[in-house]
């Protein structure tokens, strides 16, 4: 054989070997398109991870996003005037940029929370999913809860950016919506309401869901939340030009129908001085009348947060602001600034006498409420540990900032603290007291409340609490709180509405609601109110020599502790022409030349 | 199938091998002619070639024959009548003997070296017996009964083997000439080897010495600085650690950053999955294939270089041979942080209060008095102060001296057994090391076991084959490193209030007697366990055929079993920290237990052929051709069980709390054709193509196969002509050029399939339980296809004197096509991208060898090898930042690039801040005194980060770039009678890093404890001329910044072995071989301006460096 032909045939035999099936190989774990879209199971698995969305607590604080919606439900007050954390330690830095008024644009495209992932996940869903082989009726419990999703995810970006693209499908990269104009808030927020009322229809009735999964009553409290928002805010944003009474009456009315059912009620044990305390410091809320909805934890299944460990920790730098102590009524139903039962701000004690209870269940009156030993480390104090003081550990700056130190949301238990990722603090995540409140505001801003709704609403709340009931024929007045929001709003509520909104701030704060109340009443201003970053008035001896004025702490002219003094001089900054909406990223403004930038924002 | 029709076509080829003999027919007219007429007729007649001596057959003998048949019929006839008789031997050779005749010698003679000094102890040896003697002190030897025809073969160490026919002589000698210095020197190649001076590639080859004469615990340690550019990265001291390696630089980038792609490992031909394992000792050889041109023939998975690591083989005809080496070593860490003591750390905490205008706390007062107290009188004072159950610790644990041992023992036992007869050699190996750990707690140990047999047997004249088995495992135990808590090295750094002040136990007579603190030690004694194990059990056979002559076919056939396990135990730990009430810590409740197991299948099959030519004598052609597939299976399975019903019985199934699994497979194969035609013209112009069709189930079918060729020439000027008169002194001069394109294959397996994910637990609980979650598929691109690496390489060697080596090489890498995040699109789309192949970078870079050695009068022996590279890489294409924004990569960017401040000092009043520029949006806190002051360099009036692009950085630039440039390696030998010394330094010209350890800024960083360094260089009013800022935590005077940039060039001395041989008349009475002992010792020295606590090389690694100190001794008979 010649040689020529023997390599010749072996090149032959190697090339005959190549381009074959040995070299074809599909993935071994993975599922495929046609596996997906099958049974009622599937369906359900699918729309399992969306239930991530709802707000629960991160474990290490507010450092993820400084508009963190989603991760930060007790901690995302910081970005309110209902909070003063320290503004240079690096956990709430950022976060503080907000109410500083010195929030940058970002830069990368989909952060700042222009992300559209979710959404993706979502619209994938509405594609596909009738491709199932299964009853209509069982698809629709399904599609029920992709379109609750959809209207909270669009929701949210339209509290923050006004106008937003409206998606129907899933893009593609070559699909024309990619570089649309943004579609115009009335027709998103039609299109979202819409949707939440398709949703209501299709999900379960309260009782008919599968364990633990979305019923009716979650959308219509969605709804009502939403349909309050925007209601509201195209009342008192009148520059917008939308009339906003048919979102208040449909807000009135979802609660209205959640209110009429039956299903819910507060929590009350008759204990005044416990029960609003004992509602945020708990594992469970089995059997809980007043929760729509709550996050639940499972030590078994691996799942917690470390929330209760670090948020006692964290709140050696966050504390409560002046202005919404001042806030809460004395316990006469009449405004600290009128009663007689109010004794002055001499001290903190005498500041916290004779108050609205709920007021000592929020905030630490200085030698109550002591955490459990253990707790924390050895700095475990009666007083607010100011600068100066020893906290155990020594991290400079880590030091309650106005002395108003919160209490609201501690669990206090040992066990839990020591749970260093699977903490099992359950969460409210709807709770029926907002249902309550939505709808003394909604009928009052309609011009509908009469004694009868505050009767079935607010007044149910001041009850729980151990205040006197609002009486619509004597409605206290509050000239400074009056004052306040003509010098900072330029609008006056009628008292009314001022009593409804002061509830509402009261009995929900550190509950990540009140960013979003200050932006709908365009109320932005009140950050600019010096005494939103005040604290206690310092009482030296209290403290004895561990806290030296000027050193360690500064006060204004008045004594009250100023915390602030040396980071913002010249106080927070809200800019009305900018502030209400968020920016665009400036790279999704490049790659999508048709979006435009909201005004006072940077522009590429 | 495919590969059937291969087979058929082998088994053809052997049938026409097999009968070669046999079925070529002579034709023989012969008249009264002489014997050596006959054979020369029948020589030019077919290709047998004769070995013969005139006289033992009787040349001059006529005969007269006609005859027409095979070979053997026709020698029948020639020698009837005679006592001749014949032999067949490999490549058609045939042996004329008269055993009647053959007379048995007595030979002596002399063996000296060129220089002229007489060689002891070299082996001489008959070949193909094991009959043979060794020189004496003079290089005289003697050897009696050596048939005539006998051919002696003389080895020694370092020395070419030379085989020399006796040829009747009685009197020999013999000149042995150094070995790796010949230009007749062997390189490993792709799929064979080739002589050194006739490579036109860029290839360096290390031999075993490098390997085997000192005490390295593996292969990465002993490649470090060896071959230029071959970079190999030990990222820290631990037993455990692996070494990675990489070729020429930057490779390709993925994300944000640069990589640096490890070269295509094969061991004897195969890619292993972890040749770490090896035992160095085992290695023959290891070539490293730098350029496209050398790596082409493995195509798509050498396009960042190859390393071809050979293990040793017995030899044909050489007795049996034992050896046995061991060694023992101590070792300890490099520098041990010098930690302030709790008094001075306290005060400085203190201090730090004054530094910003405030005043201690009473209770921090307090407690730098206990502290004191306690320091003073260590032995009376109490370590805790407490108030009711809560504890105030005030002890001064020297946290190093009590978890670091004074010295680490290491020992390694290893024995061969090698030797061969006519037809059959073989290499047995087995072997076993252990390493301890640098910890007295809980040490850490590491087991290495390996077992090596090489066998190769001819089955007959035409059909060999070779078998392969190996077995490599090794294990490590170390209590488990909470990631709570941070490494033990660093963790032991930092948070003093824990680590310095508490003790490790809580002494007998406190509340809760002898129990474990918050200590980070306590962690490490308690009893949490983490343990690996990895087994690799290789299996092969390789047959070769010899067809004709010149035309061979081989092939192989690998299989490869890696199997890992793992297991992760940690108990709770019950501790008091802050009041006398135990607590479990958190860091270890729930308490659990994991297994991991993870198995990778691996199958390799080649089949090639290679045919030699030589036309009209000046024309040598070699040709190559070959076929290899591989596809290898993975598959991992892990369990977790959490809450452990006792710690003494870790077993998942005696848990008690939520039992997670999960698991996953995969799979990859490959296909390809390769080839490679050499053609040279009188070794004086060669040339060189290699190329290869490659496919991989890692990319779409239409974008699978890809065709990737190479060139390369090279000319040996010091052949020509003109080059004569100088050749004495020009001995080689070669310059030699290549181009080629390589693909790589190295990306996800499944990246073209669209596929949905799965969540195996969703962060909600639905009735009571985590169920699963599906996410929708990303997008895919459908046309993905190969990075390609495209290779430019000049180079040339150069020998002078016969004493002085010189090679040299420059290469211009570009790496195109590479998988980047594709087109930006708006966030709208919802998901990223489908990676596209765009990115474009590349890496320049240079590399030198140069080697002097030479021999004196007086007999001693030395030589200097200096080897030297560098490189640089950088961005030419990538669309994913237009803008340039810094924290992404952008074009233009070079890798290991710093951006930073510029710090103009330290600032020294109030006044000076006032009217410096602000630096409030570096740092909103409020600046005081002794803080740094940056430079206002983009004369705007703030310090900051501007836009944080290229265009507007604000008031950084770049301050440095932490790439190694001329990364060097020294070594040294010198040999005088019995005496042996290497001396071999390594390090890097050139490197700026910058560090956030709190080894280097102590309080200056959250939680750092401080050493002295710092601490007593910083910023006080008293000190004003500081070199570190005022002694606080301030995040604003750690930025990345030029003041606190650090050099990180140095030169360290890793290795020094200093040998003795035994002499060879004492040994060999009790019939020893050779016998050496040595002491080695490894990183004994170095400068670097680094503060010592961060290693240069090592660069804030976990573990630190150790120097080591070995006795050795290494045996054979």
């Amino acid at each position: 054989m010649k040689i020529e032909n023997i390599l010749l045939g072996i090149i032959l035999a190697l090339l005959a070997g190549c381009n074959d099936e040995f070299t074809e190989r599909a993935p071994l774990d993975r599922l495929s398109d046609e596996s997906v879209w099958t049974t009622e199971e599937n369906l359900q698995i699918y729309c399992n991870n969306f239930y991530e969305n709802f707000p629960v607590d991160n474990s290490w604080g507010p450092e993820i996003d400084a508009l963190g919606v989603p991760n930060n439900l007790a901690y995302r007050d910081i970005i309110s005037d209902d909070c003063v954390p320290w503004p240079s330690y690096s956990k709430t830095a950022e976060g503080l940029t907000i109410p500083a008024g010195t929030y940058i644009t970002p830069t990368a495209s989909g952060s700042g929370k222009w992300n559209w992932a979710n959404m993706r996940r979502l619209n994938y869903f509405l594609d596909n999913y009738k491709r199932a082989n299964i009853s209509e009726s069982k698809k629709r419990i399904y599609a029920g809860e992709i379109l609750f999703f959809k209207a909270l995810d669009y929701f949210e970006k339209v509290r923050l950016f006004g106008d937003v693209p409206w998606l129907s499908h899933v893009v593609n990269a070559d699909s024309e919506e990619l570089y649309a104009v943004r579609t115009p808030r009335s027709q998103v927020m039609d299109s979202v309401l819409n949707t939440i009322n398709i949703a209501i229809e299709w999900l379960p009735a309260k009782g008919q869901e599968k364990t633990d999964r979305l019923n009716k009553d979650m959308a219509l409290f969605l709804k009502a939340r939403l349909c309050l928002y925007e209601g509201t805010y195209r009342k008192y944003h009148t520059a917008l030009g939308l009339d906003g009474t048919e979102f208040l009456s449909e807000a009135a009315d979802a609660c209205e129908t959640l209110m009429s059912s039956g299903h819910y009620s507060l929590y009350s044990t008759g204990d005044i001085e416990n029960d609003y305390f004992n509602l945020f410091a708990t594992t469970s809320y089995v059997g809980n009348t007043e929760m729509v909805l709550w996050k639940e934890y499972s030590f078994s299944e691996a799942l917690g947060t470390a929330f209760s460990r670090y948020y006692i920790q964290n709140l050696l730098e966050i504390s409560a602001s002046r202005t919404l102590v001042e806030e809460y009524l004395c316990n006469d139903g009449l405004p600290a600034s009128v009663s007689l039962l109010f004794l002055g701000t001499d001290s903190i004690q005498s500041e916290f006498a004779n108050r609205d209870p709920r007021l000592k269940q929020t905030i630490c009156n200085f030698g109550e409420r002591l955490l459990a030993p253990g707790l924390l480390w050895n700095g475990n104090n009666p007083l607010p540990t100011l600068n100066g003081m020893s906290g155990g550990v020594a991290l400079p700056e880590r030091r309650c900032p106005s002395g108003f130190r919160i209490c609201k949301w501690w669990i206090n238990d040992q066990v839990d603290y020591d749970r260093v990722a699977l903490g099992q603090q359950a969460f409210p995540i709807y709770r029926y007291a907002e249902v309550l409140l939505n709808y003394a505001e909604a009928k009052c801003e309609l011009g509908q409340c009469t004694q009868s709704v505050l009767d079935n609403s607010i007044n149910l709340i001041r009850a729980r609490a151990g205040m006197p009931a609002l009486n619509i024929g004597n409605v206290p007045s509050d000239a400074q709180l009056d004052g306040r929001y003509q010098q900072y709003c330029g609008y006056v509520p009628n008292p009314l509405l001022r009593e409804i909104r002061r509830e509402r701030r009261i009995e929900l704060c550190f509950e990540g609601l009140r960013y979003d109340d200050l932006m709908r009443w365009k109320a932005g201003k009140f950050y600019e109110m010096p005494a939103s970053v005040l604290g206690i008035k310092f009482v030296q001896r209290q403290f004895g020599s561990r806290v030296t004025v000027n050193k360690d702490i500064f006060l204004n002219e008045e004594g009250y502790i100023q915390p602030y003094k040396q980071f913002y001089p010249n106080g927070r900054v809200f800019d009305e022409s900018k502030h209400y909406l968020f920016p665009i990223p400036l790279e999704d403004l490049v790659l999508n030349p048709n979006l435009v930038q909201n005004p006072g924002w940077d522009t590429p | 199938m495919k590969l059937t029709s291969v087979f058929c076509l082998m088994g053809l080829l052997q049938v026409s091998a097999s009968v070669y003999s046999q079925q070529t027919k002579l034709s023989l007219t012969a008249n009264n002619v002489t014997v050596r007429k006959v054979i020369d007729q029948i020589e030019e007649q077919s290709n047998f070639k004769f070995l013969y001596r005139d006289e033992v057959i009787n040349a001059d003998r006529r005969v007269t024959v006609e005859i027409k048949g095979n070979i053997e019929e026709v020698l029948k006839e020639v020698f009837a009548g005679t006592a001749i008789s014949y032999r067949f031997l490999e490549n058609n050779l045939i042996a004329l003997t008269n055993p009647s005749e053959q007379d048995l010698l007595k030979i002596s003679g002399k063996v000296t070296e060129s220089s002229g000094a007489p060689l002891p102890g070299v082996s001489v040896v008959i070949r193909s017996t094991t009959q043979g003697t060794i020189t004496g002190a003079n290089g005289d030897f003697a050897i009696s009964s050596v048939p005539a025809d006998a051919i002696l073969v003389f080895s020694f160490v370092g020395m070419r083997t030379q085989e020399v026919p006796v040829s009747g002589r009685t009197n020999i000698n013999v000149v042995l000439e150094e070995e790796s210095f010949g230009i007749e020197e062997v390189v490993a190649v792709g799929y064979g080897t080739q002589k050194k001076v006739n490579l036109t590639g860029a290839v360096s080859q290390v031999s075993s010495e490098v390997l085997e004469s000192r005490a390295i615990t593996n292969i990465g340690q002993g490649l470090q600085g060896v071959v230029p550019n071959l970079n190999v990265t030990i990222s820290n001291g631990s037993p455990n650690t692996t070494p990675s390696y990489n070729v020429r630089g930057g490779t390709s980038f993925s994300g944000n950053s640069f990589t640096k792609g490890s070269p295509l490992i094969l061991v004897d031909g195969f890619e292993s999955s972890d040749m770490n394992l090896l035992n160095p000792e085992d290695i023959e050889s290891i070539s490293v294939l730098k350029d496209a041109s050398s790596a082409a023939i493995y195509g798509a998975r050498a396009a960042y270089g190859v390393m071809l690591i050979t293990t040793k083989q017995g030899k044909r005809g050489e007795r049996v041979k034992v050896s046995y080496n061991s060694s023992f070593q101590l070792s300890k860490p490099v520098a041990i942080p010098d930690l302030l003591d709790s008094y001075t750390m306290q005060f400085a905490q203190n201090k730090a209060k004054e530094l910003t205008g405030q005043s201690p706390s009473a209770s921090d007062v307090n407690k730098l008095q206990w502290m004191k107290e306690y320091m003073d009188h260590p032995e009376t004072a109490p370590v805790y102060k407490t108030d009711g159950n809560s504890i105030t610790w005030v002890g001064n644990t020297d946290v190093y001296g009590e978890a670091v041992r004074d010295w680490t023992p290491f020992q390694k036992h290893a024995i061969n057994v090698s030797g061969g007869s006519e037809k059959i050699n073989y290499y047995a190996s087995i072997s076993y090391q252990q390493q301890e750990g640098l910890y007295k707690i809980s040490t850490d140990i590491h087991n290495r076991y390996n077992i090596l047999l090489n066998l190769s047997t001819d089955v007959n004249s035409w059909f060999s084959v070779n078998y392969k088995a190996s077995f490599n495992k090794s294990d490590y135990a170390e209590p488990y490193n909470n990631p709570g808590k941070g490494g033990w090295w660093h963790a032991m750094g930092q948070q003093g209030n824990y680590n310095i002040n508490m003790p490790v136990k809580a002494p007998k007579d406190s509340p809760v007697g002898e129990m474990y603190t918050d200590n980070i030690l306590s962690y490490m004694g308690y009893g949490s366990e983490n343990k690996e194990i990895g087994e690799t059990t290789l299996l092969s056979v390789a047959p070769t055929f010899k067809i004709a002559k010149g035309l061979n076919l081989k092939g192989d056939f690998s299989y490869e079993s890696y199997h890992y396990r793992q297991k992760t135990v940690v108990p709770e730990l019950e501790n008091v920290a802050i009041t006398w009430t135990p607590v479990i810590s958190p860091h270890t409740t729930p308490s659990w237990l994991q297994k991991n197991v993870n198995h990778q299948d691996k199958f390799a099959l080649n089949i090639y052929g290679d045919f030699t030519q030589t036309f009209l004598e000046k024309h040598h052609i070699y040709a190559l051709v070959g076929f290899n597939q591989e596809w290898m299976k993975y598959n991992d399975l892990w369990s977790k069980g959490t809450d452990l019903l006792t710690s003494s019985l870790p077993v998942i199934s005696q848990t008690l709390g939520a039992r997670t699994t999960g698991d996953s497979e995969s799979e990859w194969a490959i296909r390809g054709v390769f080839c490679r035609l050499n053609y040279n013209f009188d070794q004086k112009y060669l040339f060189e193509f290699n190329g290869r069709y490659d496919g991989t189930s890692k990319f779409p079918t239409d974008s699978r196969f890809k065709f990737f060729p190479s060139f390369s020439a090279g000319w040996r000027i010091s052949e020509e002509n003109f080059a004569e008169n100088i050749r004495n002194v020009v001995n080689n001069f070669k310059i030699r050029g290549s181009y080629g394109s390589l693909g790589n294959q190295n990306v996800s397996n499944y990246i073209y399939f669209p596929s949905y994910g799965t969540i195996s637990k969703v962060n909600y609980v639905f009735n009571s339980i985590r169920p699963m979650g599906i996410t929708p598929p990303g997008l895919v691109s459908p046309d993905l296809t190969w990075e390609t690496a495209t290779t430019i390489d000049f180079g040339f060697d150069l020998s002078l004197w016969n004493k002085f080596d010189f090679s040299f090489d420059w290469y211009n890498r570009t790496t195109s096509d590479i998988l980047v995040a594709g087109d930006q699109y708006p966030a709208l789309l919802g998901t990223s991208a489908p990676t596209k192949n765009s990115g474009e970078m590349k890496s320049v870079g240079w590399e030198i060898t140069a080697t002097w050695r030479d021999q004196l009068q007086n007999g001693l022996k030395y030589d200097i090898s200096l080897v030297l590279s560098d490189y640089q890489s950088e961005i030419t294409r990538f669309d994913g930042n237009p803008e340039k924004v810094l924290s992404s990569l952008y074009v233009g960017q070079k890798m290991g690039e710093i951006w930073g401040y510029e710090t103009m000092g330290l600032f020294q009043s109030a006044e000076e801040i006032a009217e410096a520029p602000s630096q409030r949006k570096i740092n909103s806190g409020v600046w005081y005194p002794g803080d740094v002051r940056y430079k206002n360099l983009d004369g705007d009036e703030e310090i900051f980060t501007g836009t944080s692009t290229v265009a507007d950085p604000g008031d950084r630039k770049i301050i440095g770039n932490s790439t190694p440039r001329y990364q060097f390696g020294i070594n040294m030998n010198a040999s005088w009678k019995n005496f042996d010394l290497n001396l071999f330094f390594q390090g890097v010209g050139k490197r700026d890093f910058w560090t956030d350890d709190k080894f280097y800024w102590g309080q200056m960083k959250l939680d750092g404890t401080g050493t002295w360094h710092s601490y007593e260089n910083s910023w006080t009013t008293e000190h004003r001329d500081a070199f570190f800022p005022g002694y606080r935590y301030f995040d604003g005077n750690t930025k990345v910044q030029t003041r606190y940039l650090q050099n990180a060039a140095y030169v360290r001395l890793k290795n020094l072995t200093f040998g003795y041989t035994l002499p060879v008349n004492l040994t060999k009475q009790i019939k020893i071989e050779k016998a050496r002992v040595y002491f080695s010792g490894q990183n004994l020295w170095e400068r670097t301006k680094v503060v010592d606590t961060l290693d240069p090389e090592t660069i804030n690694g976990t573990y630190p460096i150790m120097r080591s100190y070995a006795l050795g001794l290494q045996i054979s008979f």
